[in-house]
């Protein structure tokens, strides 16, 4: 009854979706310094090939190892990366001359260092933090939806980029990679996400940045003037790009952030107790 | 002694790795919704958790290099704050020290992970694919048993009584330090953000987003998202993408 794929396969649409979700559920759960992701790709592929070979375990056994060699990508758009590695055992099954197993290792490996780079840049740098703070900022507020709908909203994304790329990767074999890796195509994703993320990373430096003067100074006159008045007259919110700017600063000569960390714990602790800042 | 159960529980869930906990679980949010729900206020957990994740926002792993540890800080962060009623400023403060201990925690549970392969290697050898496939999907959650949710048990239940303790003698001047530690840490995550997002030709969008809220007092940030997608709309229709390229 499994409906059959476009291609003339032994493998069932059934068989494709159990390798996508062993995938998404699975790739990280094991991850390790030794193979990093390698444990996720064995156990998608290992029903794969147990089908492509019914009935003899030496095949199955050298599949997998080819599966079980280090491997590490971006869990998302990466996804691509399993997908061709299904389409091309599969082929490798259909005619080992055309395509031999070294094909399948080399493409794996080369392929996941550049989809890990442009996968952690839209998705760690740019779409997450933009979801998140805007999240962030109602979940600050009280609201139980600022984190429910956080939750919700970026597991739908990772689900739905995490099949994209997959069905991607399966359905157009090493095809899929010349659009995915299209250079122009990327340049403008990352520079339009980018535009928005400086954007309201301005804004957000405002919003969450809480930090300001609170010294106060007692004239003869008995008046009590505020510093921090006078500092949002003539350049409101200063203290807080101040210091985010220094931290950033700490970061791009190479400090770590642990030290960034411990150079504003003190900053904020003696300003705290020395009544200058709160 | 129930309470502390449940606290491992999320504990277990927030340690693991896979979509469905990074995302309801891990991230200090949703960490501190949990928490707070068990002890009765989700609101003050939310809040709390949302503080401390503002320092986290710029948090990024790539290959499992971690700056720190958001895991423990949202969940530890808050089952602080909310067991011991300190303000929100200072929660934060405590929060994110607690994070660089938690990041031990990660590179312990990477390390001890690292016995997986060369088992699965065997299995491999022997063709035993649903093997693998079991010990994928279990080794992973059981290693997390003993490397977070245990600990978590531990200062949850026997903690509380000594954190209060500590927090209660804590003279008032150090409370305003801490408070203000509270208000300065953000930053940290603001620095992490611009440090993966700046370019240089796009700084004016920065620039332009701290002013209009700076001065204007809008702090809305689905206005900034929109606004800013309208924006990069008009930037690169009317800026050439070769243009794009060469500023880079």
């Amino acid at each position: 009854m499994a409906s059959e794929t476009t291609r003339k396969s032994k493998l069932t649409k059934k068989d494709i979706n159990k390798a996508f979700l062993t995938w998404h559920t699975s790739s990280h759960l094991t991850y390790n310094y030794q193979r990093m992701q390698a444990g996720a790709m064995a156990s998608m592929m290992g029903p794969i090939l147990a089908k492509l070979y019914p009935n003899n375990k030496e095949k199955v056994a050298e599949g997998l190892q080819r599966h079980m060699i280090y491997f590490n990508t971006e869990p998302r758009w990466g996804a691509v990366i399993p997908g061709i590695a299904v389409a091309l055992e599969e082929a490798h099954a259909e005619n080992p001359d055309a395509i031999d197993a070294n094909t399948i290792i080399d493409t794996k490996t080369a392929l996941m260092g550049p989809l890990a780079g442009i996968g952690d840049t839209l998705t760690q740098a740019l779409i997450k933090p933009i979801i998140l703070s805007i999240f962030l900022g109602w979940a600050m507020q009280g609201y139980l939806w600022g984190a429910l709908g956080w939750g919700i909203l970026m597991f739908a994304y990772d689900f739905f980029v995490t099949r994209f790329s997959f069905m991607r990767g399966y359905k157009l074999g090493l095809d899929s990679i010349d659009k995915l890796l299209d250079q122009s195509y990327v340049s403008k994703l990352t520079t339009f996400l980018g535009i928005v993320g400086m954007f309201s990373l301005g804004a957000m430096v405002v919003k969450f940045v809480s930090i300001a003067p609170v010294f106060k100074t007692v004239l003869s006159s008995g008046t009590e003037i505020s510093l921090a008045t006078i500092f949002d007259k003539i350049f409101p919110k200063l203290l807080p790009l101040a210091v985010t700017i220094l931290a950033w600063r700490l970061q791009v000569k190479g400090k770590s952030t642990s030290f960034v960390l411990l150079v504003l714990f003190i900053i904020g602790f003696l300003g705290g107790v020395l009544g200058i800042i709160g | 002694m129930v309470q502390a159960l449940l606290v491992a529980l999320v504990a277990l869930f927030n340690g693991i790795q896979g979509p469905f906990h990074w995302y309801f679980f891990r991230e200090p949010v949703m960490a501190g919704f949990w928490v707070g729900l068990i002890y009765g206020k989700p609101v003050e957990g939310v809040i709390l958790g949302a503080t401390i994740n503002v320092s986290y926002l710029g948090w990024i792993s790539a290959g499992g290099a971690n700056a720190s540890d958001l895991y423990w800080a949202g969940l530890l962060g808050t089952l602080v704050g909310i067991q011991t009623g300190l303000s929100t400023e200072a929660a934060v403060a405590f929060a994110v020290p607690i994070g660089l201990i938690g990041n031990y925690a990660h590179i312990t549970f990477m390390t001890v992970s690292s016995i997986w392969p060369t088992r699965m290697d065997k299995l491999a050898e022997r063709g035993d694919y649903k093997g693998i496939a079991k010990l994928q999907f279990l080794a992973g959650p059981i290693t997390v048993i003993f490397i977070r949710a245990l600990p978590v048990f531990l200062i949850a239940y026997f903690g509380a009584d000594y954190i209060q303790l500590i927090i209660n003698r804590l003279p008032e001047w150090a409370m305003a330090g801490f408070s203000a530690v509270g208000k300065i840490l953000p930053a940290l995550g603001m620095s992490m953000l611009l440090k993966v997002m700046y370019k240089k030709h796009l700084i004016v969008f920065f620039v332009l987003g701290f002013i209009i809220s700076a001065y204007l007092g809008i702090s809305d940030l689905l206005f900034f998202a929109i606004a800013g997608c309208s924006l990069a709309y008009l930037f690169t229709i009317f800026v050439a993408n070769k243009e794009i390229r060469g500023m880079e």
